[in-house]
């Protein structure tokens, strides 16, 4: 009775272990990279005018979403930093759909991401395009059902903490850039941020504890089911955009090609890790699109791109 | 008088306190049971980032006139992002066990080589480019010679994962490999023979001496280790191999 009471008790150790390192890495990894998140937001909205966005940002909406997709091309966020710059982009006018378009299309498409998932799968071009391809059309999409749905209206950005300090940000950039006002907006980004960073690291590294998935692993040889498996699956581990190509390397051997395609994607539009942030950002509604049109979406690309190899 | 401004204090105890558990956690050598050493330089220069952040909010909580206070709201908030910053000093990290597999067996998580024909036998293998003292220098040999490095010599630890599958002079040598950190960890296993049978226990580090061999499991040739000797082992500083 006693040995018993010992190995169970050294089993929930080693589960309360697993779930602190898991938790604690998760937030410790996040932290520089919604550091950069932060910063470029503060760059943002140091010099960025709003004029200029109403200027620039093309009136019709496909154009608007295919430009904003594109953005991440050139903005190297990943998907922890990409939050708070779009959230910054809608704060200066941005429409809505745009921004839920650059938010789901860079943390994938942002060079570091494509050259990650070059390395993880022997500079394998075709799945970085079919990646890349595969995450533009669902934020192109989204996008587009965004605007159908929400038109112009603006949403409800969060007030941000450095409003509070009577930073004014847009009459900031005609003194110029000035460090002092940059560190201090990304300061009380910052703060808002990591408080739903940590919020989900903490639902994150509960579920990749406490889910067993070797019962899901069986399926793994199906065309469909495999796909239905590694997609909630990608939501539940929530890895970083530059990394989660690695894990999906290491799933190839035993699931389908669409199937890792899906998990790729979908774990970087509809993932635990950011999901109360982007609700926090966006709303209910709109998290609700995001996921009811991506996961379906997934699917069905993933199941053609079984057929198709 | 100038009156402190609490919340800027708040938030600048937490900035400190996360730069310092960095620190803790890089001069102690915890952080690779967290992250993967090729993270060590971006983490310092965060830690640095956010100490001086830190101190920027404490000049500026000082300078504040008027009191401004945390409010409910913000107490959540600064509870909540405490959270990690006090685990990070007060937890002893350990690596992840067999418990982390989340109830796959561990005989389906060791090693095949790739397909072809087997080495042809009487052949010596390969010479190592680098020393096998441990699972990345036998992944990157084994990614070197493949099946014509079966024979070689090699040293590696890692924890004993045990199957009702397998023999009872046989276990699985289990390791994880982790990306950036220990969310994406996935399992690797080499399949150990010539053990000593109920020798060891689950998740017990252990040292092994051995050569490389193979073994036929349905189609495959699993990668295996012919042990010469297995001694207990402490736990490794770098206990995930990185696949940075």
């Amino acid at each position: 009775m006693d040995r018993f009471r010992s190995r169970e008790g050294s089993r929930l150790a080693a589960r309360l272990n697993e779930f602190i390192v898991v938790f604690v890495s998760i937030v410790l990894q996040s932290l520089p990279f919604v550091l950069v998140g932060v910063f470029a937001s503060a760059i943002v909205q140091q010099t960025l005018r709003g004029e200029v966005v109403a200027r620039y940002m093309p009136r019709k909406p496909v154009f608007a979403v295919l430009l904003s997709s594109l953005f991440g091309l050139i903005a190297p966020v990943c998907d922890c930093g990409a939050i708070p710059l779009g959230r910054q982009l809608m704060a200066k006018g941005v429409p809505v759909y745009a921004a839920i378009a650059f938010l789901i299309a860079a943390p994938v498409i942002n060079p570091i991401t494509l050259v990650s998932t070059g390395i993880a799968f022997q500079g394998n071009v075709g799945i970085v395009v079919a990646r890349a391809a595969m995450t533009l059309s669902v934020a192109l999409i989204v996008g587009l059902l965004a605007a159908r749905f929400f038109g112009l209206r603006r949403l409800r950005v969060p007030t941000l903490a450095h409003v509070a300090d009577g930073d004014k940000g847009d009459t900031a950039h005609r003194n110029g850039l000035r460090l002092g006002q940059v560190v201090q907006h990304a300061t009380g980004e910052y703060f808002e941020i990591l408080f739903f960073v940590v919020l989900g690291a903490l639902f994150t590294a509960a579920s990749q504890t406490l889910v067993p998935r070797a019962d899901l692993t069986a399926v793994g040889g199906q065309r469909a089911g495999s796909v239905l498996v590694l997609m909630p699956i990608a939501t539940i581990l929530s890895i970083c955009s530059e990394a989660d190509a690695f894990v999906a390397r290491a799933f190839a051997g035993t699931f389908s090609f669409g199937a890792v395609m899906a998990f790729m994607t979908i774990g970087q539009i509809v993932d635990l890790r950011n999901g109360l942030l982007m609700w926090r950002t966006l709303g209910g509604r709109v998290l609700l699109l995001i996921a009811l049109t991506a996961y379906p979406l997934v699917f069905v690309e993933a199941i053609l791109l079984n057929r198709l190899s | 008088m100038n009156r402190f401004n609490e919340l800027r204090l708040a938030r600048a105890a937490l900035l400190i306190g996360l730069g310092l558990v960095i620190a803790k956690l890089l001069l102690t050598g915890q952080m690779h049971y967290y992250l993967s050493p090729g993270l060590d330089l971006l983490s310092a220069v965060t830690g640095a980032l956010l100490v001086a952040m830190g101190a920027l909010e404490l000049h500026r909580s000082l300078q504040a006139r008027g009191e401004e206070s945390v409010g409910l709201d913000g107490l959540v908030t600064l509870g909540v992002l405490a959270v990690p910053m006090l685990l990070g000093l007060t937890h002893t990290p350990h690596a992840l066990s067999s418990g982390a597999l989340g109830g796959t067996p561990a005989a389906q998580l060791v090693l095949a080589f790739d397909a072809g024909p087997p080495a042809p036998s009487g052949a010596a293998p390969p010479t190592p480019r680098l020393t096998i003292d441990d699972v990345a220098g036998l992944l990157g040999y084994l990614r070197q010679a493949g099946q014509t490095g079966v024979g070689q010599h090699v040293r590696v630890r890692g924890l004993v994962a045990h199957d009702d599958d397998l023999a009872s002079d046989q276990f699985v040598l289990l390791r994880y490999s982790i990306v950036h950190c220990v969310a994406d960890a996935q399992p690797l296993g080499f399949l150990v023979l010539n053990a000593q049978p109920n020798g060891w226990k689950n998740d017990q580090w252990v040292e092994i001496d051995g050569t490389l061999a193979t073994q036929p499991r349905g189609g495959d040739r699993l990668v295996a280790i012919q042990a010469h000797q297995i001694l207990p082992s402490e736990e490794p500083l770098e206990p995930y191999v990185s696949a940075l």
